[in-house]
């Protein structure tokens, strides 16, 4: 018996792999579950890879998952985490029926109970305290159809710009930095590029462990190429850090100055291209905090200060390692890939200029192989709440609350009365929650995320959501799971999960890809869709949306989708051509397509592949095919910018001699709502564990296994040691999956954010360490 | 009992060797995938502790595997329940 069972779990294993990166070879089956019937494309849930799968259906139920092996980008890979993606959505204790906080304890309610509730705190609120006393805080895992209904409900219904987002913990910095640098958010370049590329730049990205298929991509493109070089800049030697060419190891929070020396390099070397610089670049810098145009040869003047000498000076990167790694960037063709440990940070926006400075310098953009990318960590932060305009301070498709003819526009579309939408930003994440904390904000919805473990500096926050008090806010959640959040909320909704919806997530190269409904939800759960269709038509009732705004409009998410294809006409993002059929069709679409016969955009802002250059508000014939026009920009040219390098809020002292880094390790997801739910991964990783430099573990007399704790000017948390040459001397790094008291580490990170981003900096804040 | 599905990524050009040396780990077999550039392992262990440590600490030093990715791990006999919850739709 023994042995049957062994040879099982042996086939099973088997299994899996060969249908995680084998593609087509052997079905994927997730142990207990039972053989498909048949096989419907969809989309990962999981990161904004956005890789195709294929769910294996029987009895019209979910039981299985393999990679898309026709998708155009991924090809049939997907990690080890989306193979569990069946299991997970038939998970055990997934919320079946609504609960009402009553006598401090959440009680069975029936879904009128608790809208009706939710709703009358809501209408209360709005019309005693103003409609900015109310707050939604939403999801890159919502639908585009759920972002941008909530977005339009609240901003346009409500009259609110309170409108917020996960989105902002993660890719805030990255949207700065293309706004800043290009004119509008999302990479002008796509996963096509990496089939062209002759040098990787890897910033701040562990791809391998939080974008493994894209990784897995790089690696064939070494294969293919063997002069490929890969330049990793990262403290950590990450997995990604141990397969590079050049490894850039500055002390946390210190690369800016290394991006400075590249550029410093490249100029000083003449490896800078005056051609492309003349025709399509302008430089800034800020005075008086106002952006004023400089010159090439002022920056040129600014850079040259920033000497590799000086650079590994300040930040302990070997000079000549720079030198090598400016001189391969500028040969090219080069395709950076950034993610969190750019953007997670006070100066993120600045970093994401510096690498597009690189870019913009050489002419390493807008042609095969050579373009920045910024990898995404949600399945549709992109697609669902940046391009959606759900966030405090923008509108749909580029639009922002500040100009008043965006605000026309979409008042105009919304049927809103003039005036309606704020030119104010509302509340940013950490400014929302500390609102909350004071009592300020009212009542919140929180939709398909969770805070209460995912905010830095977390304890303050938790106190707000949950500590009984006078007057404690009112906080709705809408989740398929139990969390720390559903655990602190007023009334708990429960949501219907990926495969139990129809919509669209638009992933990190700009595609737009369409995930069909398999079943329906366990027990009385809705979708999310649902239940914000159910809340506005209560609004509407109370009088404080106006009658008919959402519930005349829209019945389920093709209706709004032909709105959010109407929003995006004539913008740079223009999907016009993105119809609900062909989505439903086709693998998947990238932006701009804005008629129905267009196939998509691969590199935007180039002639010849761009359409809106071709006609509509961005056409420009007077350049040639594969001419760059950055019509996005302020005078169609990308900016380089003069940042001063700047260190971290909180850099490490004598009293907090450590620099902690939080991140992800390859099994889990966020907040462990997901995969936490997959014993098979829960096992992999069971419990948190703190990365020590084996130098700093001798100091501390700390070995492999030991409980340390952590202690910051916040909170502290105690993990067991891995004493491993992954951090380098005088930084820790912690994922920050887990939610156990113990080990929650984002009691113990700051809340310092970014001032143009509002992006905190998880990845850097100083601590001390003792053996526990 | 630890099994462990893994894949590795590896110098396609030396794929033979790499196999024969990667066979001589305790506990490791391999098999082969479309790819010649990846080969599928599968790493068998009385702990899980030691199964990760064969997959981290010895498979990542054989000259010629450039990364391995876990796939599948299971260290228990035991079925999981299989749920039966939600209704059916038309998925069209």
């Amino acid at each position: 018996m023994e042995g049957t069972r062994r040879e099982f779990i042996k086939a099973a294993a088997t299994t899996a792999v060969v249908s995680v990166v084998g593609g087509t070879a052997v079905t994927a089956e997730v142990r207990g579950l039972s053989d498909p019937t048949k096989w419907i494309k969809s989309v990962c849930r999981f990161c904004g890879t956005g890789c195709g799968v294929l769910l294996g259906v029987r009895k019209n139920q979910l039981v299985s998952l393999r990679g898309d092996p026709e998708h155009p980008t991924t090809k049939g890979l997907v990690c080890a985490k989306a193979l569990f993606l069946p299991k997970i959505v038939r998970s055990e204790d997934r919320l079946t029926h609504p609960m009402i906080r009553k006598n401090g304890k959440l009680a069975r309610a029936s879904w009128d109970e608790a809208m009706s509730l939710v709703a009358k705190k809501f209408a209360g609120a709005i019309k005693q305290h103003g409609a900015d006393s109310v707050a939604y805080y939403g999801s890159g895992q919502a639908l585009s159809e759920e972002s941008y209904l909530a977005n339009r409900l609240f901003k346009g219904g409500i009259g609110t710009n309170n409108v917020e987002g996960n989105p902002r913990l993660c890719m805030a910095s990255a949207v700065g930095g293309y706004v800043t640098s290009f004119g509008k958010d999302e990479p002008m370049g796509s996963y096509d590029d990496i089939e062209h590329a002759g040098v990787f730049f890897l910033v701040g990205s562990n791809t391998a462990e939080c974008h493994p298929v894209i990784f897995d991509q790089i690696l064939a493109r070494r294969q293919a190429k063997r002069d490929l070089q890969v330049i990793v800049l990262d403290p950590r030697m990450s997995p990604v850090g141990a397969m590079a060419d050049i490894h850039l190891n500055p002390e946390p929070g210190q690369d800016l100055i290394v991006l400075h020396a590249m550029a410093h390099v490249i100029i000083r070397d003449g490896r800078y291209d005056s051609g492309f610089i003349d025709k399509n670049v302008q430089f800034k810098a800020v005075k008086d905090k106002k952006p004023v145009k400089v010159s090439f040869d002022q920056y040129r003047e600014f850079v040259a200060q920033y000497t590799p000498e000086r650079a590994e000076r300040a930040c302990g990167v070997n000079a000549e390692k720079i030198v090598q790694a400016a001189h391969r960037f500028a040969a090219g063709p080069t395709m950076s890939f950034s993610t969190m440990g750019l953007n997670q940070r006070t100066r993120g926006v600045w970093a994401n200029n510096l690498m597009h400075n690189l870019h913009l310098i050489t002419g390493q953009i807008g042609k095969p192989g050579a373009t920045p990318f910024s990898l995404t960590g949600q399945p549709n932060a992109c697609g669902g709440v940046r391009d959606t305009g759900s966030l405090c301070h923008i509108l749909p498709y580029g639009r922002v609350v500040k100009k008043a003819e965006h605000r026309a526009q979409m008042e105009k579309l919304w049927g809103c009365k003039p005036g309606t939408i704020k030119p104010k930003p509302g509340l940013h994440t950490i400014a929302m929650f500390r609102a909350l904390a004071k009592d300020k904000v009212k009542a919140m919805l929180v939709l398909t995320t969770n805070p209460a473990h995912s905010l830095p500096n977390a304890s303050p926050y938790i106190d707000a959501m949950g500590k009984a008090r006078p007057n404690k806010p009112f906080i709705a959640v809408i989740d398929a799971y139990p969390t720390m959040t559903t655990e602190l909320a007023d009334v708990v909704l429960p949501a219907g999960m990926w495969s139990e919806k129809a919509g669209v997530f638009g992933m990190s190269e700009r595609r737009y890809q369409y995930q069909p409904k398999i079943s329906n939800p366990p027990g009385e759960a809705r979708s999310d869709f649902d239940v914000l269709l159910d809340f506005a038509a209560r609004l509407e009732g109370h009088g404080v949306v106006p009658a008919g705004y959402i519930s005349s409009k829209f019945k389920n998410t093709d209706d709004v989708w032909d709105e959010m294809r109407l929003a995006s006409k004539d913008t740079a993002y223009d999907f016009m051509g993105m119809t609900r059929d062909r989505l439903r069709k086709e693998r998947g679409l990238r932006w701009p397509a804005p008629t129905t016969d267009h196939p998509g955009t691969a590199r935007r802002f180039v002639k010849g592949e761009d359409p809106l250059l071709d006609s509509g508000p961005y056409a420009d014939n007077s350049i040639g095919k594969g001419e760059t026009n950055f019509y996005a920009a302020p005078d169609n040219r990308a900016t380089v910018w003069l940042r001063p390098p700047k260190g971290p809020a909180e850099p490490a002292d004598a009293e907090y001699p450590y620099v902690l880094s939080t991140g992800r390790v390859l099994e889990h997801w966020h907040t462990g709502t997901m995969t936490m739910r997959a014993d098979e991964l829960k096992r992999a990783y069971p419990e948190s564990f703190v990365e020590i430099n084996p130098a700093d573990a001798k100091d501390l007399g700390v070995r492999s296994g030991d409980p340390v704790r952590i202690t910051s000017r916040r909170g502290e948390a105690v993990i067991k040691a891995r004493v491993v040459d992954m951090p380098r001397p005088g930084m820790v790094f912690v994922p920050f999956h887990w939610e156990a008291e113990a080990g929650f580490i984002n009691r113990v990170t700051i809340d310092a954010f970014d001032p143009g981003s509002k992006q905190p900096e998880f990845k850097i804040c100083a601590v001390k360490l003792a053996k526990a | 009992m630890t099994v462990i599905g893994a894949c590795a990524r590896i110098d396609s050009s030396d794929a033979v060797g790499i196999r024969e040396r990667l066979a001589t780990l305790g506990g490791v077999s391999t098999f082969d995938l479309d790819d010649p550039g990846r080969v599928g392992l599968l790493i068998e262990s009385e702990s899980l502790d030691a199964a990760h440590q064969t997959l981290c600490e010895e498979i990542k030093l054989v000259a010629g595997v450039m990364a391995v990715w876990p796939i599948y791990v299971d260290t228990e006999q035991d079925e999981p329940p299989d749920s039966t919850r939600g209704s059916p739709v038309d998925t069209r």
